[in-house]
């Protein structure tokens, strides 16, 4: 079985964002990691590949430390790696990035793609969804449990209040989320042969794309300018007692806020 | 006339709570000159068609087979095949489990550009800009669209909801004969607790955290929530311990939420959870440490022992409510 | 047991451990330094400043692209007593002309910058790891264990600082002593690069140094020190674990951190700045006594881990030593592997070159001034004494004043003209 997995790397979620000055970008402490969710993604295709056969690639689009997601994949277990590097490619929104994605995805047969729910840079959760489309393929969001048997496969996800079971024939396409499983720390052997590997890379012209399609130039959503979220004044602590913090919290709430 | 597409998503019989802010949404910018239309999957029932008739010129109801239980393929099938004979110019949908897993493939059958998860809409300027939060809440994006339409999805509370009564719009039935193209096939959905509201969707939340110490002192949560209408959310400790169901979790790895109260409990207000609710419109802490991170980003704190101060408030609000 | 061997594995990102694997990975062995924190520099903590001129023979192809803060032209010594001070500078336009004697520092990211070197010459850098053992073969140290894996390797270096837990369980150290060793907080505030050189009246990249010493510790042996960096300030103390533990009343370390920020001679310093982190570290203060045996079959010890570190009360002098003998450890791991010769004989070595270094040169100079220091009265009496004198020459009252020299001779004799403070000289002459 061939199994895709799209992985990105995010800032650290403790890294300092700031705006920058006049609104048009972000200044984002260097500090980076893969995004939590693609780490259940892999982790999934490795227990796929660890049950089933078959071989693990695992591809990101992003310039500079981006290929570090690359060897982690690596050094977790994947056989391959693949690696959208040319600047062409970059800032742009999901369909841009999803459709770049597809095209190297398509470069080699396969049976299934995992990616993560959401990146928690840009908060979009879209480009799963996205990719299945432009494959169209069916896919299955959020997934917490994953069964290959006969060609098929059946996923569960959270819904309200439960779960629904789903079945797909394959390929598909699954976004993986908390629940799916615990991703393992690569052994350090697996990190030295992973920081020697070599990381292939795709241009956009090899998947057949122009640079009008793809990165900024490719978006359907422009960004105007970045703003601060809402500053709140500041907490204001509730003396007294417990009794008493109690019972002016609770006048605040009724009185002042009215929220009940 | 241009023309709004609204996506009502169900709750049981009724449109989610989400599906009402963005009706709500739409019947002020009726009076502005849009035409809005609704559209609905599956079958509307008659309480559906109530509420939501007075807030549209037109509610269409796409009834296939395959559109009785959600899959992405179906709806989003659906929704383009339909939105391509209405011609709108933005299509909206609430950010919910659902509409941010299936729009996305709208906006690829459309062409559409999408903005998903937004806080907030400027209707007024053109091109139309929308606002969303990005990195966990650390900074707000605005984004427009290259062109139209364009979808967006928005983040529940994020709009008020104060439908007025209006003349009913026009109700049609609709179907579109895409049943054999669905791949996916549901096998079951399994419901745990039916009918509880979603933590997403919730007016006031209260979470309790680790300082909890066990399963069992939840109830203390549950007794205060029910009394302010609200519902009980988790830290991932928490989840992670099983005390509570991942489908309370807020934060990073769980759900973001936005409601009017959000009252934190036992909880030490890490990064990863403030990120899943630094856009509650107040929110107070209870926690014993004063230098925990939560008080940080709190309206209101309380230093003190949870297991005073909760039900010492729990009592005064059962006198205030005279109960 | 591992089949393959690495040559050399290291325990501990820190200066030692980094330049230990820079040396080795520049002479072209298989290196893998294994480091417990998110990054290299991550959980390092110094007060800030290191002196380079002892490093240029050691790390001579880099050292100067290094990622300093600020080279220091301002030297301030605030002698504290509880509620006067007494502050003393001292500056040199030599200071001010390259090349600079010494810079501050901020280890995340210098460490960062090492750790980087090391793996453009082809060594593994891998954080996240903590070794939790060491491997054994035939009596001697043949590699390590870490979280379920064993890492077989030719040599072992233990750089993994002051509490090093590699020495104890090679045997090479005996469990470690309160005694032996000053806690530190340390903190770091955010400050306007311009801010920071009109306040401390510097140019662009000068940057000064700050220590205090007195009240600050109620008594306990140690001291306080802010540094410059380039958009931050590096703020902390030092105290003696073991006066710590018996302080009464007791105090709790982050009491006196507290107080000693609100004191007006360092919160004139700080105002305005944003606390970005806060971090406590220990500091082998043992001097030369408390160097543990420095190499073993299969294993060497560089660093902190050794105990190479100088706490002269108000200074903290380790990163030349970490650096220096990270490298001469490597220097000897590099003709012990090439020889195929790792016996604790071959080893001995180390030591031989260690001697012939500054490093325990240095260690060796300063060999009693842990005793000189530790006296109390250093921390009090002293203090007392030279804000009185000053009190004295700068006070107006309504009274007429004395002569000043009468009212200086009372105030000495008062707190120094005495027994004890005879003691205290003769014991200067260790110094
Ligand atoms: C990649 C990643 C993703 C994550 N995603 C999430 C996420 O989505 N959501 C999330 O919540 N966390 C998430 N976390 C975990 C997060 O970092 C914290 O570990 C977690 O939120 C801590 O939970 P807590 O506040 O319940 O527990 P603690 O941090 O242990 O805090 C307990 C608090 O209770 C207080 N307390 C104890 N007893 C009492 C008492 N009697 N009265 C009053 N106060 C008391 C204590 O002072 C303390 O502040 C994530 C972590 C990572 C690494
Ligand atoms: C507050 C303070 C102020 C100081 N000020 C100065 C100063 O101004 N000038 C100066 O020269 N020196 C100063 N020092 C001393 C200096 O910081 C140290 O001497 C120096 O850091 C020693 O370097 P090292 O590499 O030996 O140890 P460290 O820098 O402590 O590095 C040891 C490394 O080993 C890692 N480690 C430990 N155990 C394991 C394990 N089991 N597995 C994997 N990794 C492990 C640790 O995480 C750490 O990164 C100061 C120290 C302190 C605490
Ligand atoms: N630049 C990228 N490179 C690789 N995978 C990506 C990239 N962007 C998004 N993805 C994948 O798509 C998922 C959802 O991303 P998003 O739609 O940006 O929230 C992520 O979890 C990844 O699995």
């Amino acid at each position: 079985m061939n199994i895709v997995v799209l992985a990105k790397q995010v800032p650290d979620p403790e890294a300092i964002v700031g705006i920058r000055g006049d609104g048009t970008g972000l200044e984002i402490e260097p500090k980076f990691a893969t995004n939590l969710f693609d780490e259940f993604a892999l982790e999934e295709a490795l227990r796929l590949r660890e049950k089933h056969g078959g071989k693990v690639k695992v591809i990101t689009l992003g310039g500079g430390k981006a290929t570090e997601v690359l060897r982690t994949g690596i050094a977790m277990g994947a056989d391959e790696a693949l690696l959208l590097d040319d600047p062409a490619f970059f800032d742009g929104d999901g369909y841009a990035t999803a459709l770049a994605l597809s095209r190297a995805i398509q470069r080699e047969p396969f049976d299934l793609v995992l990616c993560g729910k959401q990146a928690t840079d840009d908060d979009r959760s879209e480009v799963g969804p996205m990719v299945a489309q432009l494959l169209n393929l069916p896919h299955v969001g959020g997934i917490t449990k994953l069964d290959i048997a006969d060609g098929k496969a059946t996923a569960e996800s959270p819904v309200e209040g439960g779960k629904a079971v789903v079945e797909v024939p394959l390929p598909a396409v699954f976004t993986a989320q908390k629940g799916l499983n615990e991703a393992r720390v690569p052994l350090i052997t697996g990190v030295m042969k992973a920081m020697k590997a070599q990381i292939p890379k795709v241009t956009p012209n090899e998947l057949g794309l122009s640079t009008e399609e793809i990165g900024k130039a490719g978006s359907k959503v422009r960004i105007e300018q970045y703003l601060p979220p809402k500053k709140r004044a500041g907490v204001h602590f509730i003396p007294g007692d417990a009794g008493e913090a109690a019972a002016e919290a609770v006048r605040i709430l009724v009185d002042e806020v009215r929220v009940i | 006339m241009e023309r709004l597409l609204i996506f009502v998503e169900t709750k049981g019989e009724r449109p989610r709570k989400v599906s009402m802010e963005l009706l709500s949404e739409g019947q002020k910018l009726r009076a502005q000159g849009y035409a809005v239309e609704a559209v609905v999957m599956g079958k509307a029932s008659a309480a559906l068609k109530e509420e939501v008739l007075p807030c549209v010129d037109r509610l269409v109801n796409l009834t296939d087979a395959v559109l009785q239980n959600y899959t992405a393929e179906g709806f989003a099938l659906a929704l383009a095949n339909h939105a391509r004979s209405v011609d709108p110019k933005l299509i909206l949908a609430g950010a919910t489990q659902v509409g941010r897993d299936f729009l996305p493939r709208v906006a690829v059958l459309l062409g559409a550009g999408i903005a998903s998860d937004v806080t907030g809409i400027r209707w007024k300027e053109e091109p139309i800009k929308v606002i969303r939060p990005v990195h966990g809440g650390r900074a707000l994006s605005e984004v427009s669209f290259a062109n139209y339409p364009a979808i967006v999805t928005t983040r529940p509370n994020s709009f008020p909801m104060e439908p007025s009564g209006g003349a009913p719009g026009e109700f049609v039935e609709k179907e579109l004969g895409i049943s054999s193209e669905v791949r996916t096939k549901v096998v079951r959905v399994e419901e745990v607790t039916k009918g509880k509201v979603d933590v997403t969707e919730a007016d006031v939340i209260v979470t309790g955290g680790r300082g909890l110490k066990g399963p069992e002192n939840f109830a203390l949560l549950e007794e205060l929530a029910t009394l302010l209408g609200g519902v009980v959310g988790a830290t991932r400790s928490v989840v992670d311990a099983k005390w509570r169901d991942q489908g309370d979790q807020v934060g990073k790895s769980g759900k973001t939420v936005s409601p009017k109260l959000y009252i934190a409990v036992g909880l030490s207000g890490a990064i990863h959870h403030i990120m899943g609710m630094d856009t509650s419109k107040m929110i107070v802490a209870i926690n014993k440490d004063s230098n925990a991170n939560i008080f940080n980003y709190a309206d209101y704190g309380i230093v003190g022992d949870l297991f005073e101060v909760l039900p010492a408030m729990t009592e005064d609000i059962k006198k205030r409510l005279g109960k | 047991m591992p089949e393959e061997k690495l040559d050399a594995v290291i325990v501990g990102g820190g200066l030692a451990g980094l330049a230990a694997a820079y040396r080795l990975a520049e002479a072209g062995k298989q290196v893998l330094l294994l480091e417990r924190g998110d990054a290299p520099g991550s959980k390092n903590v110094t007060g800030g400043r290191i002196y380079v001129e002892p490093l240029r023979t050691f790390l001579p192809s880099i050292i100067d692209e290094a990622p300093f803060e600020r080279h220091v032209v301002r030297e301030m010594i605030t002698v504290l007593d509880e509620e006067s001070s007494v502050q003393l500078e001292y500056a040199q336009d030599g200071w001010r002309k390259q090349p600079y004697m010494s810079y501050t520092v901020l280890r995340a990211r210098f460490d960062q910058w090492f750790s980087e070197k090391v793996m453009e010459k082809g060594g593994f850098v891998i954080p996240n790891r903590k070794v939790d053992d060491l491997l054994w073969e035939d009596g001697r140290v043949a590699g390590v264990k870490a979280g379920g894996e064993q890492i077989g390797a030719h040599i072992v270096i233990a750089a993994d600082g002051a509490l090093s837990f590699m020495a104890e369980k090679a045997g090479l150290r005996e469990p470690l002593k309160p005694a032996n060793y000053a806690l530190a907080i340390k903190e770091v505030h955010k400050l306007d690069e311009k801010c920071i050189e009109e306040r401390f009246g510097l140019d662009v990249g000068e940057g000064a140094a700050n220590l205090f010493v007195g009240a600050l510790t109620k008594g306990m042996f140690g001291g306080g020190f802010l540094y410059t960096n380039q958009d931050t300030l590096s703020l902390g103390i030092v105290v003696g674990i073991d006066a710590l533990m018996h302080k009464q009343p007791q105090i709790e370390a982050y009491r006196l951190m507290d107080d000693f920020k609100a004191r007006p001679e360092v919160a004139r310093w700080i105002r305005g700045g944003e606390l970005k982190e806060y971090a406590a570290h220990v500091i082998s203060e043992a001097g030369i006594s408390g160097i543990s045996k420095l190499y073993t079959a299969g294993m060497l010890v560089a660093g902190d881990a050794a105990g190479f570190a100088l706490n002269m009360g108000i200074t903290v002098r380790g990163m030349e030593f970490a650096i220096a003998s990270g490298v001469i450890a490597a220097g000897v791991a590099v003709d012990a592997l090439n020889k195929g010769d790792v016996s604790k004989e071959y080893l001995a070595e180390y030591e031989k070159r260690l001697r012939a270094s500054f490093v325990l040169r240095d260690m060796e100079t300063f060999r009693h001034s842990k005793e000189v220091l530790e006296n109390p009265r250093l921390f009090t009496v002293y203090p007392k004494f030279l804000s009185s004198l000053f009190n004295v020459l700068f006070s107006v009252s309504g009274t007429p004043k004395k002569g000043l020299y009468k009212s200086a001779r009372a105030v000495a004799k008062e707190y120094i003209l005495n027994w004890e403070g005879m003691k205290d000289f003769w014991s200067l002459r260790k110094l």
